[in-house]
């Protein structure tokens, strides 16, 4: 009786050790995959605030553009989001980071980190060992922001004008290269000036990407390009809200002047401009005319500009 | 006999529950340890970064078009003005308090200081362009040009001075929200 006890009490032992074992081994696993998921979004997180600070040296000041390279060590997948209504009246972006992993395998994305004082012009998510970054500082009158371009892979400009062509080739951007035959673009994005198939295509107020149009004028052009739709017609209505309220700084800048005999009526021009409600790149565009009323206004007014 | 062996198979089981309660708990002191130093080091390497942000903004921020005077590393004292009844701008940069001190105040105590105002302007010390008032906070400061428009003999010219800005961060410490 005995005997037949102790023969039923081992297997309840290893019964009983097995569950709990293998209770304790998945709460170790779980605990484990969750420590290392938290890590990685901690460390992408880290890694997205860093890449905004390194760029605050493309703020041009009083350059006509700046550019550099950033590598990394593995390949990268960058997230860019736009959204004009939080943080209002400026909006906001997003960067969010991301890393390959071992066996080529993405690990998840990073917690987001807000940009609300730069204007980010890239696609949605740009993947690579390199990133090419420039800018160019952006007038409406008075400069009201720095475009920042960011992009990876190789571009080839087929047609480009002259003056377009020189300014690349003066800020020495290494992923775009410049051609009069289509057969050298291969394995390339190819932005035409042209009618061809190409999947960017420019003309002269209007670039085509993804069968949808982004209005430019400028040097709004290589926002455009190389920009998502999406975050271009964001970092516009962005761009018309940060004129709106540099345009009260410098309409506050003409009281205080005004005190020591400088009279401007370039007051009406800004409220006229400020005004003007914008909901897409096409109406951003035709503020032109109004921009170069503007301009004349504040040249007239020589010894008492505003800027 | 019976009765002994069920006690002797109770015994056994329960000395086993404890034994696995007990383990478990260390494994979840232990791992409480180890998160509450990774977590310190997190608040650590989050103030690093923004302590980092400030100082590459700084840097660049007289250039920016808010401040510019059309100089480089030159500010337009009459833009400020302006700037410190905006309160929109709160939001707009990653400092925690954003001040432009006067040359004439580097020597001066806070509470010596004449803040600017549209009534007292020009003759004061220092713009107080915005404060968030955070629990720790820490400032870095950048040397600038601050030039405002001047007239004499019905001359209007730049005149400018040294200023500097005071830029703060807000310090992430263990047990703030």
């Amino acid at each position: 009786m005995i005997k037949n006890k102790s023969a039923v009490s081992m297997p309840f032992n290893w019964i009983f050790a097995l569950i709990v074992g293998a209770a304790i081994l998945a709460l170790a696993i779980y605990g484990a995959t969750k420590f290392i998921s938290t890590s990685e979004e901690s460390l992408y997180t880290e890694s997205a605030a860093k890449l905004i600070s390194l760029l605050d040296p493309f703020e041009t000041g009083l350059a006509s553009g700046k550019s550099a390279q950033i590598n990394f060590k593995s390949p990268t997948r960058t997230f860019y989001e736009c959204d004009e209504f939080s943080n209002q009246p400026f909006g906001r972006q997003t960067i969010a980071f991301s890393e390959q992993t071992l066996g080529d395998i993405w690990g998840d994305k990073g917690g987001a980190v807000t940009i609300k004082n730069k204007y980010v012009f890239a696609e949605n998510i740009v993947e690579g060992e390199n990133m090419y970054v420039f800018s160019k500082p952006y007038f409406m009158s008075f400069k009201v922001a720095d475009l920042i371009m960011i992009s990876s892979g190789e571009y080839c400009f087929y047609q480009a004008p002259q003056e377009i062509q020189e300014e690349i080739e003066n800020l020495n951007i290494a992923n775009i290269v410049f051609t009069k035959d289509l057969g050298n673009c291969t394995g390339k994005t190819r932005v035409c000036w042209s009618n061809n198939d190409c999947e960017i295509k420019v003309t002269a107020n209007r670039v085509v990407k993804d069968n949808k149009e982004m209005y430019y004028s400028g040097d709004l052009v290589y926002a455009a390009i190389f920009s998502s739709s999406e975050n271009y017609e964001c970092n516009l209505k962005r761009l018309k809200s940060k004129f709106n309220e540099l345009s009260l700084v410098y309409s506050d800048k003409m009281k205080v002047i005004q005190r020591y005999g400088c009279g401007t009526s370039i007051g009406i021009d800004l409220d006229l401009i400020r005004t003007q409600k914008i909901s897409s790149s096409k109406e951003f565009v035709s503020l032109e005319t109004n921009i170069e009323r503007l301009d004349a206004s504040n040249s007239a007014a020589k010894g008492c500009k505003l800027w | 006999m019976r009765y002994k062996i069920n006690r002797k198979a109770q015994l056994k089981i329960q000395e086993m529950a404890f034994f696995i309660v007990a383990i478990i708990l260390f494994f979840v002191l232990a791992g409480l340890f180890v998160l509450s130093i990774i977590f310190s080091n997190l608040y650590d390497s989050a103030t690093d970064v923004a302590e980092q942000r400030t100082l590459s903004s700084i840097t660049n921020l007289a250039d920016s078009p808010e401040f510019s005077c059309g100089k480089p590393n030159c500010v337009d004292a009459d833009k400020l003005i302006s700037l410190m009844q905006n309160k929109k701008y709160v939001n707009f940069w990653p400092f925690s308090s954003l001040i432009v001190r006067k040359g004439q105040a580097f020597n001066k105590t806070e509470a010596e200081m004449v803040e600017c105002s549209l009534s007292n302007y020009p003759e004061c010390d220092a713009f107080n362009i915005y404060d968030k008032n955070v629990k720790n906070e820490r400032t870095i400061s950048s040397y600038i040009a601050l030039c405002r428009k001047e007239t004499e003999n019905d001359f209007v010219y730049d005149k400018c001075e040294i200023a500097e800005f005071i830029a703060g961060t807000e310090l992430k410490l263990e047990g703030d929200d």
